[in-house]
């Protein structure tokens, strides 16, 4: 289902935010992706597994899900101890792409806890300049679209380690929209994804954050 | 009345509960009975059952009364409704299809057992490799599934049970352990595939599909076992394959197929189970009663009002009930110090059944007069038979260490042909490497072959040299590589490989010069307490700024060494991919290239020829534009299979006429890595030919006094043996002569 009349209920700048992308100063940023590439062939075992869409899980691991000073650059990125799904995102859509998989940004729009949401609010409360992310019961989130067939797609939310299940809509972790900036409609599920286009998942979102 | 047995409710739980909860709720009226064969089952004091029957375990059982009692409870118009695998077997035999018996029959079953599951050939789904190990199986070929499968493999028992294997000695434990307690060796291997976790249940009956179900795992126990799990209908592909299978089966009763789906959503049949999985109660709740449709399909109880659907998803809970004083619990044992196989999950009783159905096997071989036979073994290799033959007679005192002439040159000639090559502009040379074969006559096959000399130290390039390798054909490696310092280590190497950032700020101001320098890489994701670690960022760029420093005329390398025949080839293939990919980050970071890739050595000796050498200079080209050469350091691949150990029986010991044990004079210090990979043992035969010895419960201990001095604990050692007797040990060269020692003979 599009989200044309949806959409425009949605925040403001949820409305406007661009898939994020980091900063780069030159030599030492070439020198960080390089880093970032050579560490996820490490974490790989493509070969041994056989398998082409392993994903980045040692990011999760690696490093702590928290805010982020942006812009960011590259050299800064990768040294970073928290970042944020943002920095997640473009960490995971370069590691695909060096994998020769077609990899976009996106964002989702994600239900949560109430009791959740305040801590959050009270973790970036110490970043007012932080993109506003917190909605009143919903999030915005960034992911990636990873195209696996001809006309088919799968998300990757590498701030969690997790391809989403295309069929949970509602409830604590629930999704409740997406938006992918992948160039040909790809589905997501039962999911049509057009470039761009904020599109409701499974029910119409509450999208009045 | 349905009876419904396996009421064991721990974390790793049978199904007779949540099958009960099923029945009690999904049909119009029913008594339920409880039966168990352990006091400890939780499920017996849960109120759902109308009654219970406690019966006892397995190896005290009556096995005629208890069918004879089960007989009369279905004459009487019960029915039964197992949901233990090993009970059920029992079942099929017994009772074949009896009226009342909610479990499949035995042509049935025999098409799900493990590990081949026959009927898995109609579902849409990929069969993970297997190995059905018996002693007919060589250990060479088990190493090499092992090897093929990365050391990523499960070792399985019949019915239940499964442990991760990483390593032989991992193995041969594991599977004394699992033999033991399954009181069978028909245990299997299984290939690991990573992925998450699925189910398709279902019920049938008479080979017509009643009803079947998806769930996708999203919490289990640390064991792995369903805790919390999604229900959805299933995809319509596999119920068409499920609707095929049941009726090809005839399948009357519960079933789960256990999938993995992997990375790439390629979905893998883990086995089939012919019961209902504990989770089935969760079906329930998302509106699926799977148990009371097969009890209404198959004996004709009215089904309640339909519940509504609760929620697609579930979860368990822990949770105290009372209980029930007529089943007080079980006071458990005095703890006791001796190795305990089993606790738990009815103990060792289940064992018994398993041995009850082996036995079964053996009377209805007897029956067809089927003979038995010995297991075969593979022969020696007629060219080896013939070399053992000739060493023979120049055996003196014992233990001796001979060398294989014949066996060796076929191995240095087989790494000429099958390594060392040009492709793609990168040329492919094989270093020796001296530290598993420190010996001057494999050295010269080495130099006579045109390969290069690998050291570790000081003095192993003074060995080189006197071998007759110029520096410019040694290469030098290893974290104490100057050592001893009054060593003078020459100018001129082919390559320096530091093992750490120091070592390399060291060697710049040393004012040495080599035709090449380099770095061995610690990869992110392999344990190794060797080579420089680049996990931080900060370290990559403090080792890309040192790199920088190597005077222009010096050319640059990567090192990269974690064996193969450890961490298993498909996984080396990975890391070499790895090492690549930082080689690569390495010259985007200093601007230099890299013209020197060595790939280290710990091959396996059947790997080595096997290995996609042009492929890999191919693909080192591709990732470093400017590579030329290409170093592969075999060791134990020239050398461990070109040595035998000479060893005589000292003691030998029996037990009802067989032997049971030998002490030859042969020990760990002469083969201090016979835990590590298989080693082959051979006799001379009663017409004087050397004859290999096969798998068997048999046991060679070694002559010193330690406790971990065996040498083989799976031997069939022939009933004819004599403390004298001539025994040759083979695969005993590499590190079982490098590292040898000399404990146990006073100081001589």
């Amino acid at each position: 289902m599009d989200l044309d009349a949806a959409a425009t209920e949605l925040s403001p700048a949820w409305q406007a935010a661009a898939t994020s992308t980091l900063v780069s100063h030159g030599a030492c940023c070439v020198q960080a992706r390089a880093w970032l590439l050579a560490s996820a062939r490490s974490f790989d075992f493509a070969r041994s597994d056989r398998a082409t869409f392993s994903a980045p899980r040692w990011l999760t691991r690696r490093y702590v899900w928290g805010p982020t000073r942006w812009p960011i650059s590259w050299c800064e990125a990768v040294k970073a101890k928290t970042i944020d799904c943002g920095v997640f995102a473009v960490f995971a859509r370069e590691i695909f792409r060096a994998k020769g998989i077609e990899a976009y940004g996106g964002q989702v729009i994600r239900s949560y806890d109430a009791a959740s949401l305040a801590h959050w609010r009270a973790k970036w409360a110490r970043h007012p300049e932080a993109f506003p992310w917190i909605g009143e019961d919903q999030v915005f989130h960034e992911i990636v679209v990873v195209r696996s067939g001809r006309d088919t797609a799968r998300i990757y939310d590498p701030t969690d380690g997790i391809w989403l299940d295309s069929g949970t809509f509602s409830g604590h972790y629930g999704h409740v929209a997406i938006r992918g900036d992948n160039p040909i409609p790809l589905d997501w599920g039962a999911t049509r994804l057009r470039r761009g286009q904020w599109t409701a998942l499974g029910r119409a979102p509450r999208l009045d954050a | 009345m349905i009876y419904v047995t396996g009421l064991y409710s721990g974390p790793s739980p049978s199904a007779g509960l949540g099958v009960a909860r099923c029945l009690r709720e999904g049909l119009a009226k029913v008594e339920l009975v409880g039966v168990d064969f352990w006091s400890g089952s939780s499920g017996l004091h849960d109120p759902i059952f109308d009654r219970v029957l406690l019966k006892p375990s397995w190896d005290l059982i009556e096995v005629d009364l208890h069918a004879e009692e089960l007989s009369q409870a279905l004459a009487q118009g019960g029915a039964w409704l197992s949901t233990l695998d090993v009970e059920i077997a029992w079942l099929s035999r017994t009772f074949e299809s009896a009226p009342g018996m909610l479990t499949p029959g035995s042509r049935a079953l025999a098409q799900t057992v493990k590990p081949h599951a026959s009927i898995g050939s109609v579902l849409p789904l990929r069969e993970a490799k297997v190995m059905l190990l018996s002693d007919e199986l060589a250990d060479a070929d088990v190493h090499e599934f092992c090897r093929r499968h990365s050391w990523r493999v499960w070792l399985k028992g019949p019915y239940h049970e499964a442990l991760y294997i990483r390593s032989w000695r991992d193995l041969e434990n594991a599977r004394r352990f699992l033999a033991l307690r399954w009181k069978t060796e028909e245990l299997f291997l299984q290939a690991h595939v990573r992925g998450l976790e699925e189910s398709v249940a279902f019920c049938a009956v008479n080979g017509k599909l009643v009803d079947a179900v998806a769930m996708h795992k999203r919490v289990t126990t640390p064991d792995g076992k369903t805790w919390a799990g999604r229900i959805s209908d299933v995809a319509p592909a596999m119920l068409a394959a499920v609707e095929t299978a049941v009726a090809k089966m005839n399948w009357t009763g519960g079933a789960e197929i256990e999938i993995l789906r992997d990375a790439d959503e390629t979905a893998w049949l883990l086995e089939i189970n012919p019961r209902f999985p504990a989770w089935i109660y969760g079906a329930a709740i998302a509106g699926r009663n799977l148990p009371a449709k097969l009890a209404s399909a198959a004996l004709g109880i009215p089904l309640a009002p339909l519940r509504r659907l609760q929620a697609q998803e579930f979860t368990r809970v822990v949770s105290e009930i009372p209980v029930t004083p007529a089943y007080p619990l079980p006071v458990p044992a005095q703890p006791d110090y001796a190795t305990i196989g089993a606790v738990g999950k009815y103990g060792a009783a289940l064992s018994s059944i398993v041995e009850l159905l082996g036995a079964a096997d053996a009377a209805a071989a007897k029956t067809t007069d089927t003979p038995k036979k010995a297991a075969p073994v593979r022969p020696l290799a007629p060219e080896l038979a013939r070399e053992l033959d000739a060493l023979g007679i120049m055996v003196g005192a014992t233990p001796q260490r001979m060398n294989l002439e014949d066996v060796s040159t076929r191995l240095f000639d087989a790494a000429l042909t099958r390594v060392v090559g040009e492709s793609e502009g990168v040329e492919r040379r094989v270093a020796l490497s001296i530290k598993t074969a420190p010996d001057l006559a494999l050295l010269r096959q080495a130099r006579v072959r045109g390969f290069f000399a690998e050291a570790i130290s000081a003095l192993e390039v003074r060995r080189a040299v006197e071998a007759g390798f110029p520096p410019g054909e040694i290469v030098l490696n290893g974290p104490g590589k100057w050592w001893p310092q009054t060593e003078v280590v020459p100018d001129g190497l082919r390559a320096v490989f530091c093992d750490s950032v120091p070592e390399l700020e060291r060697l710049i101001a040393s004012g040495r010069r080599d035709l090449a320098w380099g770095v061995r890489l610690r990869l992110p994701a392999f344990d190794s307490r060797f080579g420089i670690p680049v996990e931080e960022p900060e370290a990559f760029a403090a080792l890309a700024g040192v790199l920088s420093r190597i005077p222009k005329g010096i050319e640059l390398g990567v090192h990269f060494h974690m064996a193969s025949s450890g961490i298993g080839v498909g996984v080396w293939l990975d890391a070499i991919e790895s090492a690549l990919a930082w080689a690569a980050a390495l010259e985007a970071a200093t601007g230099r290239a890299i013209s020197i890739v060595d790939m280290g050595g710990g091959y396996h000796p059947d790997d080595l020829g096997r290995l996609p050498w042009p492929e890999l200079s191919a693909r080192c080209r591709e990732r470093l534009p400017k590579v030329t050469t290409v170093i592969v350091e075999p060791g134990k691949a020239l050398s461990q299979t070109a040595m035998a150990l000479a060893t005589r029986v000292l003691d030998v010991r029996r037990r009802d006429g067989e032997v049971e044990e030998i002490v030859v004079d042969a020990s760990i210090a002469e083969l201090p890595v016979a835990s590590l990979h298989p080693h082959r043992l051979v006799r001379r035969s009663a017409n004087g030919i050397p004859e290999a010895i096969g798998r068997g419960r048999g046991r060679v201990l070694g002559r010193i006094c330690m406790e971990d001095d065996i040498l083989a604990a799976n031997v069939n050692l022939p009933p004819e043996l004599e403390v004298g007797d001539l025994l040759w040990i083979l695969d005993a060269g590499a590190y079982d002569w490098s590292m040898s020692y000399g404990f146990g003979r006073g100081g001589y």
